[in-house]
């Protein structure tokens, strides 16, 4: 054997230890992948449940003060700020798609809604009436709003409360 | 199938029209063909309106669940239920929470909650 030989094994036993740490690194990158989702479905088991029970509190609550919403003007505020707090910390745990978005559009609404004053809309079909409430909207909230933001937290609570069963399903 | 959106505005559209009176509930005076499960016992009322030409019965029931082996407990459950003309069931709306808060919207506006606690409030307002 003389050196150019040794050169070439050298070269190739380089050559295959650089494969190998490549082959190791993926392997890792995968493993920590791994990890991390079963982290986060341990987490979604424990803290999903007890989110849901919170938001159902909450929103039995909400339904109590649609009764008269403009008497419950500041109740209301509070309440959306709580369930504001909790969708957020929902969110951290939430990993699909179109639950995710319907929890950031649902905050974005309460955000921009909920510090306004609240008015109850016309029932009549007279043009001045329904105009002087289409530009109401742009500086009051209305009691439909109010209603769409009930509505929208509803779904959030249906569509987590699906992804809870779904997954023990899965387990199973 | 009943998309989940459309199930949860239905739900909505019915607690606010019943919480505004433009949904009238009362209590069926028979009853003799609602049949529910071994596993479930009617608890409360059954309230029962006319929406969109269709009849609807809401009530609450307690349900018999399977904690383990030999174990069981009963759950508070809510169901809101299409009847034809003879009171037979045609269609059960799956489980969904607006119903519970449908339930307790109904409640309270049979009950006549309202006159109630206004009556009680005028009475200490006289005193002083």
């Amino acid at each position: 054997m003389d050196w150019g030989d040794i050169n070439t094994y050298g070269s190739l036993a380089s050559l295959g230890g650089i494969i190998i740490s490549f082959l190791a690194f993926i392997a890792a990158d995968k493993a920590k992948k791994v990890a991390k989702q079963i982290q986060d479905g341990f987490i979604f088991d424990k803290r999903i449940p007890q989110h849901l029970k919170v938001l159902d509190g909450l929103l039995s609550e909400y339904n109590e003060f649609l009764s008269d919403i403009d008497k419950n003007q500041s109740e209301i505020r509070t309440l959306l700020a709580k369930i504001k707090s909790e969708l957020a910390n929902l969110s951290e745990k939430i990993k699909t798609e179109e639950e995710s978005e319907l929890i950031t559009s649902t905050v974005s609404k309460i955000n921009k809604k909920s510090p306004r004053q609240f008015y109850k809309e016309s029932e009549s079909h007279l043009i001045h009436l329904k105009l002087k409430d289409f530009f109401k909207g742009f500086y009051l909230t209305s009691h439909k709003e109010i209603w769409n933001i009930y509505t929208s937290l509803n779904e959030i609570h249906w569509c987590v409360n699906n992804l809870k069963l779904d997954r023990k399903y899965i387990i199973k | 199938m009943i998309s989940h959106n459309k199930l949860t505005s239905v739900l909505s559209k019915l607690n606010k029209e019943t919480k505004k009176n433009e949904i009238k509930w009362d209590e069926p005076i028979l009853y003799r063909n609602l049949q529910l499960n071994s596993s479930e016992e009617l608890i409360g009322k059954i309230y029962a309106t006319m929406f969109n030409d269709r009849h609807l019965w809401l009530f609450k029931i307690n349900q018999q669940i399977q904690t383990d082996d030999f174990e069981f407990t009963w759950v508070p459950s809510y169901k809101l239920i299409v009847l034809d003309e003879s009171q037979k069931i045609e269609w059960e709306f799956p489980y969904h929470r607006g119903i519970m808060d449908l339930y307790e919207s109904v409640s309270y506006k049979v009950a006549n909650m309202d006159s109630f606690f206004d009556s009680i409030k005028d009475d200490d307002n006289e005193e002083f």
